[in-house]
């Protein structure tokens, strides 16, 4: 090829390649500047995201911090499918099945799931633990795939379920702690615009805006998970050894009103609680009001005491157990002849009780009941509680008085009855109870305490002594109580076997059984209720709930490192 | 060299210099992605370490390695506790009267 056919060549390449440099650029500013507005912006659109970054909600741990996590954010997966996928490879019954099997679902309702032909994306289920997604994952199911999604886990199943609550699958507390203190577990998301290249990542050197997320506070609870998981083994036990429908239990500091621990059956498992029904999910503690019978005698004495009516050894005519009052006949349960009023506590004496509340007079003994906290709630960090029924003097009959201050005619919480006695422990000073210790910021700060806050004092330091002198009678030879008993220790209380209302009276069948007391009598650190529903065939406060309070007690006290009675006895105190 | 060519070569330094900042910020950028990434991997982690030894803390399961290893524990006979007040421990340990002494001390500093 000769010179000038070489130069035509080159001129040629030359020519072609300035022309396609020239239709790119011209492209380009085509692009860049001639593009009108509404194309650019949906460039831009597609390539510009804003996300929502996803917050862990704050732990929730018991009294002993982060050693002991009861609730806490992990990430899960939702488990998702491709039905048309599924349907075309006959794969249906084969991935419901297996997926069935491995998450404990039921296979006909996956099946049914996965049934949609023309559909690209089905969620089997939702915020599942990721040890389980993982083993899901491993069989490698076709058409199955998985979404990451923040998950609220209880690490321990049902355990203080009714005091931690769940979270809904918004993301929102719904019950117990995580309802209460949301505005401080929930945290705040925050914000990333930012845009991505073709493959879908993000172009870090192009955000626009980052605001970090907010994490959730932590909160630490005034209850001892040691405590807690003896106090529920303990309400398993009766309920299976009694048949009863329900027990529950709560253990209270009695100086601070903190509450150690609070159980209640039935229960659920917090990590499947949308197949828990309305009666697992009652915290009946706080939520369950009844009435209280015996254990509801503590009042009247305490009243009667306080105001100078009667004297521990002044007698009263027990009336060979059966009085006539206003018309209607009252009865103790063993007849008494004339009784102390330290042995008529002991006793358990329905009728001395009311001629007590004769003494006092329905508006004094009214005044007392509500100092004690009845008829109100107390004011507990915990949503659900009910305030009990306690009519208005105006509203009484003539025998009201008489059967209210035997625990008739009159509703409380387990958490009320509670009160009373804790209050008698601690010099007559009723506390406010609450669960929520502490709560911390991510970065350390205090965002709130709990703190020991009294609410009234009912009755004063000598006669609240006098009063456990009194109860502590009640768990010696002879008293209603001798079942509560702990090695050691000097225990104060009282027993309450309370027929069930039903319409038109009361059930002879149905029962209430409770103890409630405090202990050590001599210097009183914790204060325990034991409410067991409908024990059968035994019924009695003293032989159903009595013994679980001891089981109960005798750990506590070890745990809370309680001194034993005969440390006060040898201290002079 | 000619009047031209000292801005060619500033600017071509300049480009030089921009085109090498600009590709330090991009892979900058891709590593504080990455260890973004790997923050969110190690804090996934972390919740599940923590969610299983939540669980090994738990009472039962505490009895129960205790069992399978043969250990059976029960509580202190309460006459062998030694309980100490603040008091009798500031009086073994302390002049008393000097630690009230370096406590208003304190006070007064404040």
């Amino acid at each position: 090829m000769n010179e000038r056919g070489m130069r035509l060549r080159f001129i040629c390449c030359g020519g072609v390649m300035f022309l396609a440099l020239l239709c790119l650029c011209m492209r380009l500013v085509h692009l860049h500047i001639l593009t009108d507005a509404h194309a650019r912006e949906t460039i831009v659109a597609n390539r510009t995201f804003t996300a929502k970054l996803d917050v862990a909600r704050g732990k929730i741990c018991d009294r002993n911090g982060d050693a002991s996590i009861l609730a806490m954010d992990i990430v899960g997966r939702d488990i998702c499918a491709d039905p048309s996928a599924l349907v075309s490879n006959s794969l249906i019954q084969a991935v419901a099945a297996s997926l069935a099997k491995d998450l404990d679902l039921d296979a006909d309702r996956i099946e049914r799931k996965l049934s949609v032909p023309g559909s690209r994306y089905a969620r089997i289920v939702m915020k599942v633990h990721p040890d389980l997604a993982a083993k899901v994952e491993a069989r490698e199911l076709k058409g199955v795939f998985f979404e990451k999604s923040n998950v609220r886990y209880y690490p321990h199943g049902d355990f203080l379920c009714h005091v931690l609550g769940f979270v809904n699958y918004n993301g929102d507390g719904s019950a117990g702690v995580e309802q209460k203190m949301d505005v401080f577990l929930r945290g705040c998301p925050g914000i990333l615009e930012s845009r991505k290249n073709a493959l879908r990542e993000e172009l870090y050197t192009q955000r626009g805006r980052y605001i970090p997320s907010m994490e959730g506070a932590n909160i630490s609870l005034t209850i001892d998970q040691f405590v807690q998981c003896r106090v529920e083994d303990v309400l398993d036990e009766v309920v299976a050894e009694h048949n009863a429908k329900g027990a529950w239990a709560i253990v209270q500091r009695v100086r601070t009103g903190e509450i150690v621990a609070m159980a209640s059956r039935p229960s659920y498992d917090l990590n499947m609680f949308t197949a828990s029904d309305a009666n697992a999910r009652l915290n009946r503690a706080i939520g369950y009001t009844f009435e209280p019978g015996s254990t509801f005698k503590a009042i009247v004495f305490a009243a009667a005491l306080e105001e100078g009516r009667v004297y521990p050894d002044t007698k009263i005519d027990c009336e060979y157990g059966m009085w006539m009052h206003a018309g209607r006949a009252l009865r103790d349960y063993h007849p008494y002849g004339i009784l102390s009023v330290a042995d008529g506590l002991k006793k358990s004496s329905n009728i001395l009780s009311a001629k007590l509340e004769l003494m006092l007079g329905d508006r004094l003994f009214y005044s007392y009941m509500r100092a004690f906290g009845i008829g109100q709630r107390s004011g507990l960090d915990l949503p659900g509680e009910e305030a009990g029924i306690l009519h208005p003097v105006r509203n009484w009959s003539k025998v009201s008085g008489s059967r209210m201050c035997i625990g008739q005619g009159v509703a409380v919480t387990a958490m009320q009855m509670l009160g009373v006695y804790s209050a008698i422990a601690n010099d007559g000073v009723l506390m406010k109870p609450y669960v929520v210790a502490e709560v911390h910021a991510k970065d350390g700060t205090m965002l709130h305490m709990g703190k020991p806050e009294p609410l009234s004092r009912p009755v004063s330091s000598r006669n609240a002594a006098l009063m456990r002198q009194l109860l502590a009678r009640v768990t010696e030879k002879g008293g209603t109580g001798r079942r509560a008993r702990v090695k050691g220790y000097t225990v104060a209380g009282k027993t309450g076997t309370a027929q069930k209302a039903i319409k038109g009276g009361y059930s002879s069948v149905n029962h209430i059984a409770s103890f409630v007391g405090f202990l050590p009598a001599e210097s009183p650190e914790l204060s325990i209720i034991v409410v067991v529903d409908d024990p059968q065939p035994i019924h009695t406060g003293g032989r159903v709930a009595g013994p679980a309070f001891s089981k109960i007690a005798e750990y506590a006290v070890r745990r809370m490192d309680v001194p034993a009675s005969n440390h006060f006895k040898l201290a002079g105190r | 060299m000619g009047p031209i060519a000292a801005p060619i070569i500033v600017i071509a330094t300049m480009v030089v210099v921009i085109i090498g900042l600009n590709s330090r910020y991009q892979a900058l950028g891709g590593e504080v992605s990455q260890l973004e990434q790997e923050r969110r991997e190690l804090l996934q982690a972390l919740g599940r370490a923590e969610s299983r030894w939540a669980r090994m803390l738990f009472p039962h399961r505490i009895e129960a390695a205790l069992t399978r290893h043969r250990i059976d524990m029960i509580w202190p006979d309460d006459r062998l506790i030694v309980r100490l007040s603040e008091d009798e421990v500031f009086g073994a340990v302390f002049d008393r009267s000097l630690m009230r002494g370096e406590v208003a001390s304190l006070s007064r500093g404040r």
